[in-house]
C-alpha cells in the first residue's frame, strides 16, 4: 500500500516536473518573441515619427508656397481668394439636345 | 498510541504537504499560461514602448508643428585623450556634411585639459552621429537623446517658442520649453505617466502662413521696420495665427539670443510683448460706452468743433459744426471721441476700459505677455479722459485689441483669449448690451463702405474696422512726429462677424514718406483687404452674391 501511494505520488511528482520544464520553456520563449516584437514595434515607431514629421516638413505651408512659384510655368497654380468663389447655379451646362440650359 | 499509526498519521500530513505544495506550484503555472488581463498588458506594453518621452504639439487639423526626433550627442573624457590626436580628429570634425556646429578654439581647449567631462556637441543628427563614429579617437564618445524639431520652420515661431535641453546625462537629455507654449505647457508635455500628452492648438497652419506671407509683403511693399498681426474667433477667444515680423526659427533658437535691439529682436512678440499707444482704434469704445450708457445713438448729432480741457486744447485738422456719430466716427475726430467720454465721465471710461481687459495681463498661454501700461486711478482726470478717448495715454498690446474688439462684435459678451482650440462657445460675463454689440458693428462697417478705411472693401465679405496711426516716443520721451505705428483693427465677415483681425506696421509709407502716405488709410487698410481676401476661402467663409467671374468668362 505504501509503495504503491509513494510511487503515485513520485509519478506525479515527475510529470509535473516535466510540466514546469515545459511552460518554463514556452515561458522563456515567448518572453524572448516579446522583446523581440517589441523592439521591432520601437524601431517602426521611430521610424513612423521619423516620416511623421518629414512629411510634416515636405508639406508646410512655405515649401508648398515655394514650389508652386518654382512651378509656376507649368502648374499655373495660384492662391485662391474671394473671387475664386462662385455659386453653383451660375455653371452653365448643357442638355442632350446640345443647348446650355438656362437657370429657371 | 500504537507506533503504527502514528507513523500513518505522519505520512498523512507529509502527503498533505506535498498535495498542498503541487496545488500552489499548479496555480502558479496556470497563472503563467492565462498570463495578467488585456488591460494591464496593454498599459504594460504602452509603457515599455515609450519611444519620445515629450508630447507632440498639433495645430487644430492634426498638423504637426513640433515633436522630438532621435539625436546624438558628442562627448569626451579628456584625460583619456591622446592629445597628438586631437587636431587630426578636429580636421575630419569640420568636413562633416551637413556641418556640425562646433567652437573649434573652445573644443581644442576642453580637449587639452585634465576635466574628466566636456561636452563637445549636444546635438548631432544620426546621419551626422554615422560619420562621426567613424572618425572617433580614443577618449571621445557619441551618445543617444532626443531632439525637439519644428518641421514648419519660422511658421508660428513666436507661439511655439522653443525648447532646450535640461538635466543631461550621456544616453538621455531631459527636454525642457524655454518659450512661448513650449514653456508654458512644459510640464504637460513631459507628463509621461501612462503615454505621452499632446498638445492642440487653435492657430490654423494655413491661416498662420497667408497671415506671415502678407505681413512679409506688406513689410516689404510699404518699407516698414516690422510688423505684427493677429486673427482671433470673436465668439470662443481663439487666436487663428499670429504673427510678428522679423521672427525667428525655433530649431535654432540659440543663435537669436545674442541679438541685443529689443524693438526688433526676432525673438520679441509684438503681439503680446510691445505695448502701443494703439491711437485712433480706441474711439470705437468711447462710441460703445457713450451707446451703451445711452448718451448717443448712432445718428445723434455730435460737435466736432475745438474743445478745451483745462487749459488743454483739443482738435482735428478738418472740423465740421456737427456730425452723426456714425459720420465721426467713420472720419476719426477726436474731439467727437472726447465729447462722447466726457458724457460717459472719468470711473465709467475706467471701469468700460477694464471690463475689456485692457487694464491687465493678457491671459494667453504665454509668459511673454506684458503688462498694459494705463494711468492710475487717482490720475485719470479729465485730461486723461480726453487722451485715452483717441488712443493716447494707454499703451496696449495688440492682442488686447483683437480681444476687445471681439468682445465689442460678439454680441458683447467677455472672452479670453486662448491658444488652445476651444470645443465650444462659452458664453461670458456681458460687458455690453447685444443691440449696442449691433450698434458698434453698423460703425465699424461704415467705417470702411465710407470712412477712413474703404481700401479694404473686397467683393463678397462684409468688413468693418477702425484704423489708428500712433506717433513713436522718442528715448527723449517726446513723439516722433515722422515715426509712426499704423495700426487697422478690422472685423469680418457678416453682419454678425466672426473673426478679428488686427494688423500693424512699424514705420511703413507707401510713397515718399509724406503724412498721408504715412497714415494707415494708406499702407495697413488696403494691406488688410489682401490679407482677407486670402483667408476668408481658407477659413471657409463663402462670400455673398459672389458670380465668379472665371465661370462667366468660361461659359462665354
Amino acid at each position: 500500500m505504501n509503495w504503491s501511494t509513494t510511487l503515485i505520488w513520485l509519478f506525479l511528482a515527475v510529470l509535473l516536473s516535466i510540466g514546469t520544464f515545459i511552460v518554463t520553456n514556452q515561458t522563456t520563449e515567448i518572453r524572448r518573441e516579446f522583446e523581440r516584437l517589441r523592439e521591432v514595434k520601437e524601431l517602426n515607431r521611430e521610424t513612423l515619427k521619423i516620416l511623421e514629421v518629414q512629411w510634416a516638413h515636405l508639406t508646410n505651408p512655405d515649401f508648398l508656397r515655394k514650389l508652386t512659384e518654382e512651378n509656376f510655368d507649368r502648374l499655373w497654380l495660384i492662391a485662391g481668394t474671394n473671387l475664386n468663389y462662385g455659386s453653383i447655379d451660375d455653371l452653365p451646362y448643357f442638355t442632350e439636345s446640345g443647348n446650355e440650359n438656362e437657370k429657371n | 498510541m500504537d507506533p503504527v499509526s502514528t507513523r500513518s498519521a505522519r505520512l498523512n500530513l507529509l502527503i498533505g504537504f506535498i498535495l498542498m505544495a503541487f496545488v500552489a506550484v499548479g496555480i502558479r503555472m496556470a497563472s503563467f499560461v492565462s498570463d495578467v488581463d488585456p488591460q494591464t498588458r496593454l498599459i504594460r506594453s504602452e509603457n515599455t514602448n515609450q519611444v519620445f518621452s515629450r508630447g507632440d504639439i498639433l495645430d487644430r487639423n492634426g498638423v504637426l508643428l513640433a515633436s522630438n526626433l532621435p539625436a546624438h550627442s558628442i562627448y569626451a573624457h579628456p584625460h583619456e585623450v591622446e592629445k597628438n590626436m586631437i587636431d587630426e580628429f578636429l580636421n575630419e570634425l569640420e568636413k562633416i556634411n551637413p556641418p556640425i556646429n562646433i567652437d573649434r578654439a573652445k573644443i581644442e581647449k576642453d580637449l587639452l585639459s585634465d576635466r574628466k567631462f566636456v561636452w563637445l556637441s549636444n546635438k548631432i543628427s544620426p546621419d551626422q552621429s554615422q560619420q562621426v563614429n567613424k572618425i572617433l579617437i580614443k577618449g571621445v564618445y557619441t551618445g543617444e537623446r532626443e531632439a525637439r524639431v519644428y518641421p514648419n520652420g519660422r511658421l508660428a515661431s513666436h507661439i511655439l517658442g522653443g525648447a532646450s535641453f535640461g538635466e543631461e546625462h550621456v544616453h538621455k537629455a531631459e527636454i525642457i520649453g524655454v518659450a512661448g507654449v513650449e514653456k508654458y505647457f512644459n510640464e504637460l508635455l513631459n507628463q509621461n505617466d501612462l503615454k505621452r500628452t499632446n498638445l492642440t492648438l487653435s492657430i490654423d497652419v494655413g491661416a498662420q502662413q497667408i497671415l506671415t506671407e502678407m505681413l512679409d509683403l506688406g513689410i516689404k511693399r510699404f518699407g516698414a521696420k516690422g510688423g505684427s498681426a493677429v486673427l482671433m474667433n470673436v465668439h470662443t477667444g481663439e487666436v487663428i495665427a499670429m504673427v510678428s515680423l522679423p521672427d525667428f526659427d525655433p530649431n535654432r533658437r540659440s543663435e537669436f539670443l545674442s541679438i541685443e535691439s529689443q524693438e526688433h529682436n526676432p525673438l520679441f512678440n509684438m503681439v503680446t510683448q510691445g505695448t502701443y499707444e494703439l491711437g485712433s482704434t480706441f474711439k470705437i469704445f468711447s462710441a460703445a460706452m457713450a451707446l451703451e450708457e445711452n448718451i448717443v445713438q448712432t445718428e445723434s448729432m455730435i460737435s466736432t468743433l475745438p474743445i478745451k480741457i483745462k487749459h488743454k486744447q483739443f482738435s482735428d485738422k478738418k472740423y465740421h459744426n456737427e456730425l452723426t456719430v456714425m459720420e465721426a466716427i467713420a472720419r476719426s475726430k477726436n474731439t467727437a471721441s472726447i465729447r462722447m467720454a466726457l458724457g460717459v465721465g472719468n470711473e465709467k471710461q475706467r471701469k468700460f476700459l477694464m471690463d475689456l481687459g485692457l487694464g491687465k495681463k493678457c491671459e494667453i498661454q504665454l509668459h511673454e505677455a506684458a503688462i498694459p501700461s494705463a494711468p492710475e486711478p487717482r490720475k485719470w482726470n479729465d485730461v486723461a479722459l480726453a487722451t485715452i478717448s483717441f488712443g493716447h495715454g494707454i499703451s496696449v498690446t495688440p492682442l488686447h485689441l483683437a480681444t476687445a474688439y471681439s468682445m465689442l462684435v460678439n454680441g458683447g459678451y467677455e472672452i479670453k483669449p486662448t491658444l488652445l482650440r476651444a470645443e465650444g462657445v462659452e458664453e461670458g460675463r456681458r460687458i455690453i448690451a447685444h443691440e449696442t454689440s449691433r450698434d458698434v458693428v453698423s460703425l465699424l462697417l461704415n467705417v470702411v463702405n465710407n470712412g477712413t478705411a474703404r481700401e479694404t472693401r473686397i467683393e463678397g465679405y462684409q468688413i468693418g474696422g477702425k484704423t489708428g496711426t500712433s506717433e513713436k516716443i522718442g528715448s527723449d520721451g517726446n513723439y516722433l512726429e515722422d515715426k509712426n505705428f499704423v495700426i487697422f483693427a478690422s472685423v469680418f465677415s457678416g453682419k454678425e462677424p466672426n473673426y478679428s483681425l488686427v494688423v500693424m506696421l512699424d514705420e511703413a509709407s507707401s510713397g515718399d514718406g509724406s503724412e498721408y502716405q504715412r497714415q494707415a488709410g494708406s499702407t495697413v487698410v488696403p494691406l488688410t483687404g489682401e490679407i482677407i481676401a486670402r483667408l476668408g476661402p481658407m477659413l471657409g467663409l463663402i462670400p455673398e452674391n459672389r458670380i465668379a467671374e472665371e465661370i462667366i468668362l468660361a461659359s462665354k
